[in-house]
């Protein structure tokens, strides 16, 4: 046991020091994936510039409630109303809008518009309106701030119309005096009482979801990589001069194992020290369960090279196969596009790809589940992993006994 | 006791025969020549002995140990296989090192045989560079460097020699020789039957699967009916001339180029005195009369009706 350890590792090294030796290698492996995720990041980040979610539950079904959320689509937002976001489909509950900023980041924010709200739209008419409820993650507070103020913007709007313009300026400004706004801690036109859903959690923004989905895709080409440099040891006669030493075939895919997987773990922390001294991802308050999941995934992308290295016959296949599989994987598994945007039976269609299990077990970190959470999609990851390895040994074996010359 | 002792190999392919009922002995110190053309089985041979392969039925044993004691045969046996073995981005010392961990070797042991394999190839100077910087002759030397480390008993070179030049090749053969001065068994493959003549001192000749025949050089070409090339060299020899000598020579077939004339025949002294004779009586003076003995080549040729590279 301690012998085959030793020489796993033995390989496993060999196999480094000769990667370590060539820039151009090194280059390709930890230079894209910060290229990408600073690309994607910043064409996402932040509201400005393309249109947002916002859920809206309307309790007062009123010309007022509706005039407000008019006045909100006629801004660059996306309101959406119906739990399967089509017009004629079943009313968003105000849990299910929660729930959805809170552990999907389908929403940023969701605005109740509670009943009653009719009676008392604005501040400068009383005191007895309901205001309207705001649910936003704390830590994603721009959103909320916008959409805060295209609600004050709209109902100004309405004031302005309903009340100044019939009666002439000297009303609007006769209410203002008598229920003026220095009697209210808020001097808004709709009181917004704005609650956090996410608590202490860290947020959901590009920079985690690009982040979680970036580091599976470069890990699989990286392991595509890998399997090329097998499938050149094997066509070189390398792994024969291997097999004539007292070891096993399996000893020389487990180093393919290792090593592979111990170049993930290290991409993997590049990016992740990246992201934390450009983006500000908050690395270290998940670092446990971003050790684990490091660990997982690294050993399902080295499986799946080891599968793919022992599974091809010429370098072209892996190429065109890997390129093709790699890519594939990742536009279902979240690497290219969030999987919160996806529908729910591309979400579960990904869950057959590496991707989708270390994206969501990575956003899981970053909305706080914490280690315990991720246990599930880390456990997938560690048996693809070794599923994928056992198959490649025994590819490999038949392959070698099959034409020992590859 | 052999040093090598394989007996009743047989391998198939997807219902094809590659090897069938292969079985020969090596002693130690002794040189073994595995001639063959492409696809007659000496690979799937040797790397059934290598244990590359498994085979379907046979015993492979080296020295007492036999096969199925994996790892104990291995450490028996070095392996320089044909193509360059070897990491291109590790030097000549980190190739030699790992492969000499990998026989559980470490420590000042190491690094001696590291150190005397690299000398016994002329490799001490490069020791430190990238193997991709070598030559293709030191690659060559390089890859039987890595198969002497554990200081097998048992040596197996498949085609060290290909593709170097005759300078690499020379030098090569040095090695070989060495390694069986050492009292190591070698078992050597080549398409060059140059070398097998110069460097064997037993050859079998295998083909379709099968050993047609092996012995020493001279066993070989004893075994075989061939007729040896008479060269009667003579300015202004005639056609008739020729003819009158063929007929002395019991009718032997005979081609006239210019001055020289080339009879077949079945027998060598004789043939020699009977054709000098014959010219005299037919009024020619030989400048020069010789006579080529069969080669491996020939006996090659006739056994598998084939040449090596065919």
């Amino acid at each position: 046991m301690l012998r085959s350890l030793r020489i796993i590792f033995l390989l496993a090294g060999k196999h480094l020091r000769v990667l370590a030796r060539s820039k151009a290698t090194l280059a390709v492996i930890f230079l894209p994936g910060i290229v990408l995720y600073s690309i994607f990041t910043g064409i996402f980040s932040g509201p400005a510039g393309r249109p947002f979610r916002v859920a809206v539950i309307d309790h007062d079904q009123t010309a007022a409630s509706r005039a407000l959320i008019d006045a909100l689509a006629e801004n660059r937002v996306r309101l959406i109303t119906t739990e399967n976001e089509s017009p004629d489909g079943k009313p968003l509950t105000e849990e299910a809008a929660i729930e959805r900023i809170r552990s999907q980041g389908k929403f940023r924010v969701a605005l109740v518009i509670p009943e009653g709200y009719a009676n008392g739209p604005t501040v400068v008419s009383g005191a007895r309106h309901a205001g309207v409820v705001l649910y936003h993650d704390k830590l994603e507070p721009i959103e909320a701030e916008i959409v805060e103020g295209m609600i004050q913007m709209a109902a100004g709007r309405q004031y302005f119309r309903d009340l100044v313009m019939p009666a002439g300026l000297s009303r609007g400004r006769k209410d203002a005096a008598s229920s003026g706004p220095a009697d209210e801690p808020d001097a808004r036109l709709v009181r917004v009482d704005r609650r956090d859903v996410t608590g202490h959690r860290m947020k959901i923004a590009a920079k985690h979801t690009f982040l979680a989905g970036i580091i599976p895709m470069m890990l699989l080409f990286s392991a595509a990589g890998a399997a090329r440099g097998l499938l050149e040891e094997l066509r070189s006669g390398e792994v024969r001069r291997l097999l004539v030493a007292p070891i096993h075939g399996s000893h020389v895919l487990l180093a393919q194992l290792v090593s592979t997987g111990l170049l993930a773990v290290v991409q993997c922390y590049v990016m992740y020290v990246f992201a934390w001294l450009v983006y500000g991802v908050e690395i270290w308050a998940i670092a446990p369960g971003l050790l684990v999941l490091t660990f997982s995934t690294a050993l399902a992308v080295s499986g799946f090279g080891v599968m793919l290295g022992s599974f091809c016959r010429r370098t072209e296949q892996i190429d065109s196969l890997g390129t093709v599989v790699v890519m594939a994987m990742s536009a279902i598994g979240g690497s290219m596009v969030p999987r919160w945007i996806m529908p729910d039976w591309m979400n579960t269609f990904g869950l057959l790809t590496i991707n989708a299990w270390a994206y969501d077990a990575f956003m899981g970190l970053v909305q706080g589940m914490g280690l315990p959470g991720i246990v599930g999609p880390c456990a997938v990851l560690g048996a693809v992993g070794i599923g994928c390895a056992a198959i490649g040994c025994q590819l490999l074996s038949k392959r070698l006994q099959a034409a020992p010359v590859a | 006791m052999p040093m090598l002792e394989a007996r009743h190999l047989r391998k198939s392919y997807n219902g094809t025969v590659a090897v069938d009922d292969v079985s020969f002995c090596i002693d130690p110190g002794e040189i073994f020549g595995l001639l063959g053309p492409n696809g007659a089985g000496k690979s799937t041979t040797i790397n059934m002995i290598a244990l590359l392969l498994r085979p379907d039925a046979g015993d492979i044993r080296v020295g007492d140990v036999c096969s199925r004691e994996s790892f104990a045969y291995k450490r028996r046996v070095g392996f320089v296989p044909q193509e360059i073995s070897l990491a291109e981005r590790l030097t000549a010392r980190e190739n030699l090192r790992l492969i000499g961990r990998l026989y559980d070797l470490g420590g000042r042991v190491l690094r001696r045989r590291v150190e005397e394999a690299l000398a016994s190839v002329g490799l001490t100077d490069r020791a430190d560079d990238w193997v991709s910087a070598f030559s293709g002759g030191m690659k060559r030397r390089l890859n039987i460097a890595a198969a002497l480390l554990h200081e097998p008993s048992l040596v197996l070179m498949d085609e060290p020699t290909a593709g170097v030049d005759p300078q690499a090749r020379v030098y090569i053969f040095d090695i070989v020789r060495r390694l069986a001065k050492e009292g190591r068994a070698v078992l050597y493959t080549t398409h060059y039957m140059e070398e097998a003549q110069r460097l064997c001192h037993r050859i079998a000749i295998i083909d379709h699967g099968k050993i047609l025949v092996s012995g020493t050089l001279k066993e070989l070409v004893g075994r075989i009916d061939t007729p040896r090339d008479l060269v009667l060299e003579a300015p202004g020899i005639t056609g008739e001339a020729a003819k009158q000598i063929a007929d002395a020579l019991h009718g032997a077939a005979w081609v006239l180029n210019g001055d020289i004339v080339h009879f077949n025949v079945a027998d060598g002294v004789d043939a020699l005195v009977i054709a000098a004779n014959a010219a005299q009586r037919a009024g020619v003076h030989p400048a020069a009369i010789s006579m080529n003995e069969p080669t491996l080549e020939t006996v090659f040729l006739r056994l598998t009706g084939r040449g090596l590279r065919e």
